[in-house]
């Protein structure tokens, strides 16, 4: 897996989002953290996963079309 | 204690695409034994310049350790000129000589130091007791470690095999020692 962060953009095998590479850690596996500005939320991009749980209110405008997985299978690599 | 494995891109035939250079058949070759060389290196985090040479020479060990590579172009290989310097070592050779000199639209020794050093210290930060990869080119590799010791010059450049490993301990920010990987 390839990660770059181009001026606002974060690329990871060729999957482009606005967002950052934080200098925090997931717990698990120790990767960077990565955050994703369209969701408001970081993720590992090891694990492909969350690190946070979708708040309950229905009306939020990032949790609700937040996709199970950050990176989309086909990116996976 | 923090350790980073300086990782020179294996063989790449000379092509004026810094960006998309990649490796040569040989360079593959060298760049598949180097999973070997690291199966039983406990290794952290893996970084690499934006140069595909330099990203596919340790891409072999980033899927075996199953580790992200992450991007840096401060990491990139120091710009010599904007055109093709037709007599390179003359060229390498006056950039040493004058450290602040440099070719139009290239960067002078410090002005390459300066743009690498800030990144290399941001990892000894975050990378702090533990072992990370970093993907590079002979050029910068030399002159990020003269800004730590003097003794890393022109003559140490030479010395640099494609690919080739260095390992470098630091302490507090420090460069307390290197060592060649031979393997």
């Amino acid at each position: 897996m390839n990660i770059r962060q181009e001026d606002d953009y974060i690329i990871i095998n060729g999957f482009k989002f606005e967002g950052e590479i934080s200098n925090e850690r997931c717990k698990h596996c120790n990767s960077q953290k990565i955050r994703n500005d369209q969701y408001d939320a970081y993720f590992c991009p090891s694990c492909n996963t969350w690190l946070e749980e979708k708040c309950s209110d229905p009306y939020c405008h990032y949790c609700p079309q937040r996709p199970d997985k950050p990176i989309p299978e086909q990116y996976v690599k | 204690m923090n350790t980073i494995y300086f990782v020179r891109h294996a063989h790449s035939h000379y092509t004026p695409d810094e960006y998309g250079r990649p490796l040569s058949e040989e360079g593959i070759a060298e760049a598949l034994k180097l999973t070997k060389v690291f199966n039983a290196i406990e290794i952290h985090a893996m970084y690499a310049s934006n140069y595909q040479r330099a990203i596919e020479t340790i891409q072999p060990i980033a899927n075996d350790k199953n580790l992200p590579i992450i991007h840096e172009e401060t990491l990139n290989e120091r710009i010599l000129a904007k055109e093709i310097i037709p007599d390179f070592l003359s060229a390498i050779q006056k950039v040493w000589a004058e450290p602040t000199f440099s070719f139009l639209g290239g960067e002078s020794n410090i002005a390459a130091q300066n743009r690498v050093i800030p990144t290399i210290e941001k990892l000894l930060t975050l990378h702090k007791d533990e072992n990370i990869i970093i993907g590079t080119h002979g050029n910068i590799l030399t002159l990020l470690l003269n800004h730590f010791d003097k003794q890393y010059n022109i003559v140490f450049w030479h010395s640099l095999q494609m690919p080739d490993i260095i390992i470098a301990k630091f302490e507090n920010n420090q460069l307390i020692s290197t060592e060649r990987l031979t393997y």
